[in-house]
């Protein structure tokens, strides 16, 4: 026999994470250890940077950005999953204008969209105009720079990202197993639980990951649309690392946000069982 | 087998773009083993999904045990299917996926336990509860999707193709096995193929199946031997067609001489279907009446002899011998002839089979 040489061919991707993906994260993890001076940081080891996080306002970052991507999540899951389930149920032509509605979005830049946003929830905006008018409401609302607008520019970001993860898994489904499911005695409901969504739970899973992990990160939704009221870690980092120019500070905080969303992921994986990914696109 | 009649499908049409079932009248007895047999598109599978209920018809009832059960889901009727494809659940192990139908009743976990070892069991399949149906090869998988069927004990038992994706010597074996197991159980198989030789083997009858109306039915005996028309007659075992003018008197003329025909039917044109095996081949004209031609080809197929004459006038003919040496060259001149009792006047393709109601 042969030996085998393919790993020959995938030589230049691993040789390109390893310099590229690793390379960054070590670094970071390194300055994350560094001391910050007034000129910058000095490779000085010290645990100083940790120790500031146990700081209650920075605590109450990472509890507010937890909170909120985890909302994000849970809506985009409520509004995602059926969206893309129905989406895949679709006769061919559906599906094509389906993605094109979808994608369009895409084609602009996501800062002048959330522009769009701000005109669109703002006190004398097309919102507060339609609830007047429909007597919902006797006065506007304030929605622009509060929690709830935060929440709508974040789940209108990622959705697309749930819908078509979701779209993508149960496309492929088997229909003849849920057909199965039936005949043996399933109903509908049934059919559902225990075959479409155990199914397509590696699709679920990577739309969780694709709407979760980004919206930890996320700053500029919160600062366009929450005005400077809502904090999160993302924006926290930025600032540490443009004004406040403290590189190490940043880094640490980085770090320890990818640290609990990997754990937080790890948890969710364990819980609804789903081992491998599904691939997308 | 009782006469009881235990499924009714009682003028059921269906149609998508064009019309797929035509009026299908049929009824399942008890502990029978009813075999639905025609090519692709002939709407044996349409049958099966409409009495799974996992198609609706757009006319005619559903009946099963007397019940209407022309609207009831899937999952209300008492019956199960094994499909073409198996539909194992691939997320299930054997075990779960066997299961499957006793745990939706909310039957007992012991109870569950002791069916499911005792189902795999009758397939054969002792020892394989933890594998995955992916782990299993494709006679394997085959068997667990009739356990999964069989566990909840339906009135009836629906197969798609089941044998289908096996190779030939899989599917003779399991078509001994399901027969064996179907005579067991009592239970009544309907069962959909486009092989014959599946459907004489195992079938107590036979409905053969032709554009979405049913051509004929019988007991394999009957349909092999009787064919009502030229097309069950071709599709089971593949006869020879010859058109001749019958005299009435049991003698047929055709181009290339004289047929010997049943002595009942009366006088005019008339098609007769003759099996290959039936059929004589001589090197001299013989005594009594036979037709002229030239052997056209011969080859060696399936153990027997398959020897093609080209017939004075045009018509061909093909017949079947056991061994392998033939006394006659390719090209050389010979003459058929054969029992009375070996044709059967058929109707043929234009004509409409005897007993059809109006269109």
């Amino acid at each position: 026999m042969k030996k085998d040489r393919s790993w020959l061919l995938l030589a230049p991707m691993y040789a390109f994470t390893l310099v590229f993906v690793l390379g960054p994260v070590i670094y970071m993890a390194a300055v994350s250890l560094a001391h910050h001076t007034a000129a910058g940081f000095t490779w000085q080891l010290s645990l100083e940077n940790f120790r500031k996080m146990a700081d209650p306002v920075y605590l109450q970052c990472f509890r507010q950005s937890l909170l909120l991507a985890f909302l994000t999540t849970v809506i985009c899951v409520g509004v995602g999953y059926p969206f893309g389930y129905i989406m895949a149920r679709l006769s061919p032509r559906g599906k094509r204008a389906m993605m094109l509605l979808i994608m369009i979005p895409f084609w602009t830049s996501s800062l002048i969209r959330l522009y769009g946003w701000q005109i669109l929830l703002q006190a004398r905006g097309p919102l507060n105009g339609a609830l007047l008018a429909l007597g919902i409401v006797s006065k506007p609302v304030k929605i622009l720079y509060t929690y709830p607008a935060v929440l709508i520019g974040m789940v209108y970001a990622l959705l697309p990202f749930m819908q078509l993860a979701v779209y993508n898994s149960v496309e492929k489904l088997d229909w003849t197993l849920v057909e199965a499911a039936r005949d043996l005695g399933a109903g509908p409901v049934r059919a559902f639980l225990t075959v479409t969504l155990k199914l397509t739970l590696p699709g679920l899973m990577s739309g969780v990951i694709l709407t979760f992990v980004p919206s930890m990160g996320l700053f500029f939704i919160s600062d366009l649309l929450g005005g400077n009221k809502i904090v999160l870690v993302g924006s926290l980092i930025q600032d540490q690392l443009t004004r406040g120019s403290n590189w190490p500070f940043a880094a640490a905080l980085a770090l320890v946000l990818a640290v609990i969303t990997t754990l937080l992921l790890a948890l969710y994986r364990r819980v609804t069982h789903t081992a491998e990914l599904e691939v997308m696109f | 087998m009782s006469a009881e009649p235990l499924l009714e499908l009682c003028s059921v049409y269906k149609s998508y773009d064009q019309p797929v079932l035509r009026g299908i009248d049929l009824t399942v007895r008890a502990g029978e083993f009813v075999t639905l047999l025609g090519p692709s598109g002939c709407g044996k599978t349409t049958i099966l999904r409409i009495i799974a209920g996992l198609l609706a018809p757009d006319r005619g009832q559903v009946r099963l045990g007397g019940r209407d059960i022309t609207a009831a889901p899937p999952e209300k009727r008492d019956v199960n299917t094994v499909f073409q494809s198996y539909a194992l659940f691939p997320h299930m192990t054997v075990a779960q996926n066997v299961a499957y139908a006793l745990k939706l009743r909310g039957v007992d976990r012991r109870q569950i336990d002791a069916r499911v070892t005792r189902m795999l069991a009758l397939v054969q399949m002792t020892g394989s509860e933890k594998k995955k149906p992916d782990q299993l090869s494709g006679g394997q998988r085959q068997r667990i999707a009739i356990a999964r069927a069989l566990i909840a004990e339906p009135k009836v038992l629906l197969l798609d193709e089941p044998l289908g994706a096996l190779d030939l010597q899989l599917r003779r074996q399991m078509q001994l096995e399901l027969k064996k197991l179907q005579q067991e159980l009592g239970t009544s198989f309907v069962y959909v193929t486009h092989d014959q030789e599946e459907a004489i083997n195992m079938s107590d009858r036979i409905v053969v199946l032709r554009a979405g109306r049913i051509e004929q039915q019988g007991t394999p005996d009957e349909i092999y031997d009787r064919p009502r028309t030229g097309y069950v007659a071709t599709f089971i075992g593949s006869a020879n067609l010859l058109a001749g003018q019958c005299d009435g008197r049991g003698l047929a003329a055709h181009p290339a001489g004289a047929m010997v025909c049943p002595a009942d039917l009366p006088a005019g044109p008339v098609t007769l279907a003759v099996r290959g095996e039936n059929i004589l081949l001589h090197t001299q004209a013989p005594q009594g009446p036979s037709l002229a031609g030239r052997v056209a080809s011969k080859r060696f197929l399936g153990g027997q002899l398959r020897v093609e004459v080209a017939l004075t006038g045009g018509d061909r003919v093909v017949l079947l011998r056991q061994g392998i040496r033939l006394e006659a060259e390719t090209g050389s001149p010979v003459w058929l002839s054969w029992p009375a009792s070996a044709a059967v006047a058929v109707q043929t393709e234009g004509e409409a089979p005897a007993g059809e109601a109006g269109r």
